[in-house]
């Protein structure tokens, strides 16, 4: 039988028919029914969303700083006059073969002098000595789990302990500072991250719960024609992981642009404390993934509503 | 097609819809169900879709007992009904098309044979012009229609209706009624729910009567029907 134009002009186009078709074109419908609402809620999401994602961008600009600790956090060990260039350069080879050393390395005692010469007015001075007074030293870079008071305080005690090193120096001040703001920030971020993660969920959810009693009807409709749970529950679904994506895309958007305000005087405070190049942009994969963790946080708010508190899809009449 | 053997429905504290109801509805018949109002009608037909189910007896429907039936096959079991209500239940939000699409849509049919279906199930109703009309601008009567074209599209066995003329007038009934009469000369087994006197008056067929969830004898033997109910009622 011929099919009508009434008929064909009254089909969506084909897409739209198949079990996964039919829930996004329900999702897309129900999510432009009511526009405002709709971008209302996408906005509030974006906004809670774009802190944690913001904080987290900067905490990982500041792991990322932990690595380059070279000038930052060392141990200068120096040793006894009578300890040869050698014995010094096999000393420190040992040393870094320790797990909890990075690198080392050895100046030795005419490096020394050279180097105290040139930075030193008192260079000269040292001339009329007729022997380099000066002795040999190993600057030992610990790995970065050590850089805490109590743990260089152990290491600086061990190598007290090795007969060639005479004394052990190093400055925690301002690394303790600058790790006391940062483990600061790290709680306070973890803190608002899990609580604007929850917010976030909370608003999903309540949009999901919302729909699932707007659409009550059809929902009823759907599993007295004999449709599966998962095909009622599918469009949902959707709706949940296109909020948390698109929600994600907006904080993601507004986590940059906070983030470039921010860099700025980030990058000063840096300099304050030593660190020239400040703070790195955000690598874009780490951006990307926003949205991706946005849409699984829909996906879970969903699954959550629809499998707890979702009510019933019990078909009663009359 | 339905057999029913003692079977007893009960809400919560003493509410008793169904009160061992026995019989049995042959494939091809075209049944009244009759009664009146919270006889049980309508419990009867939601337990037949498995939409509830029995505090006790036994319900076999088309070879399949329910006793033995899982949780996750019942969509299957539904797909193979056509279900009509009387509020016609159509979704407000979407074309004729769409709504009478939907059982295709469910049951995982190809665009092409949704189009030729639906098409074919619209005029069966006469209104393939309406196809792309909001139910909310059809008359009570072609929204019942729609509700029809939509029970029947993905052609069922059995055909489950709740007083499809509850809210239209004789004229109208009639209409429903004959297109009913219709499907169930194509082989459609039809158990029709009503307390509509002029139209158990109009047409003399088998039926189903319940009176305060127990199962009666029937008020008028079945004449025309082709396929008279064969009663094996309640033990009393
Ligand atoms: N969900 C329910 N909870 C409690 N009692 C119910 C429920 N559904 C039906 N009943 C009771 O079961 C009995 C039968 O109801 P049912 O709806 O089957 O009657 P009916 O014959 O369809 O009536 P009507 O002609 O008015 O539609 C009634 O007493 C009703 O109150
Ligand atoms: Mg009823």
């Amino acid at each position: 039988m011929p099919i009508s134009d009434s008929i064909t002009r009254a089909a969506g186009s084909q897409r739209g028919y198949t079990a996964r078709g039919y829930a996004w074109r329900r999702t897309r419908t129900r999510l432009a029914a009511h526009p405002v609402a709709s971008s209302v809620s996408l906005l509030v999401l974006g906004i809670v969303l774009a802190l944690p994602v913001l904080l987290s961008f900067l905490a990982m600009a500041l792991d990322d700083h932990r690595g380059d600790g070279d000038r930052a956090v060392t141990l200068t060990a120096y040793l006894e006059t009578s300890v040869n260039d050698l014995d010094g350069a096999a000393l420190a080879s040992r040393i870094a073969a320790r797990p909890d050393v990075q690198t080392t390395r050895y100046i030795s005692r005419d490096e020394a002098l050279a180097t105290f010469e040139a930075e030193s007015d008192l260079g000269d001075a040292l001339d009329l000595l007729e022997e380099n007074p000066l002795p040999g030293a190993i600057v030992i870079t610990p790995e970065h789990a050590v850089v805490a008071r109590d743990r260089m305080q152990a290491l600086s005690d061990e190598f007290l302990g090795l007969s060639e090193i005479v004394e052990v120096r190093y400055d925690l001040q301002w690394v303790e500072r600058l790790q006391a703001v940062v483990s600061l920030l790290r709680v306070a971020a973890v803190l608002v991250t899990g609580f604007l993660t929850l917010t976030a969920l909370l608003v999903i959810a309540n949009t999901i719960r919302l729909e699932l009693l707007a659409r009550r009807a059809e929902r009823e409709v759907c599993h007295l024609l004999g449709a599966s749970r998962s095909f009622v529950n599918r469009p949902f679904l959707y709706t949940g992981v296109l909020y948390g994506l698109v929600g994600g895309v907006l904080a993601a958007a507004m986590a940059v642009v906070a983030f470039g305000l921010l860099k700025a005087p980030a990058d000063t405070l840096a300099g304050l404390y030593g660190v020239d190049q400040g703070i790195a942009w955000p690598e874009l994969s780490r951006v990307a993934a926003v949205p991706l963790l946005g849409a699984a946080l829909g996906l879970a708010a969903a699954v959550t509503t629809l499998y707890s508190a979702a009510p019933g899809a019990n078909v009663t009449n009359s | 097609m339905i057999q029913f053997d003692a079977v007893s429905l009960h809400f919560g504290a003493g509410q008793t819809a169904l009160d061992d109801v026995s019989f049995e509805i042959e494939a091809g018949s075209f049944t009244f169900l009759v009664g009146h109002s919270g006889a049980g009608k309508s419990s009867l037909l939601q337990l037949i879709a498995r939409l509830a189910r029995p505090s006790s007896g036994s319900i076999t429907v088309g070879g399949i007992d329910y006793a033995t039936l899982r949780t996750r096959h019942e969509p299957a079991l539904r797909r193979q009904m056509g279900v009509i209500f009387q509020d016609n239940q159509l979704l407000g939000d979407r074309n004729v098309f769409d709504n009478v699409a939907l059982p295709l849509i469910i049951g995982g049919f190809r665009y092409k044979d949704v189009l030729t279906r639906v098409a074919a199930a619209l005029e069966r109703v006469d209104l393939a012009p309406f196809a792309n009309a909001y139910p909310a601008t059809l008359s009570g009567g072609q929204q019942q229609r729609v509700g029809i074209a939509r029970a029947l599209v993905a052609r069922p066995r059995l055909l489950l209706a709740d007083e499809p003329t509850g809210n239209l007038d004789a004229g109208m009934s009639q209409e429903i009624m004959e297109l009913l009469l219709q499907f169930h000369r194509s082989g459609v087994t039809v158990l029709l729910a009503t307390h509509d006197v002029s139209l158990l008056q109009a047409y003399d067929l088998a039926r189903l009567e319940l009176s305060a969830g127990r199962c009666v004898s029937p008020a008028v033997a079945p004449q025309r029907a082709r396929h008279p109910l064969r009663g094996r009622h309640a033990h009393q």
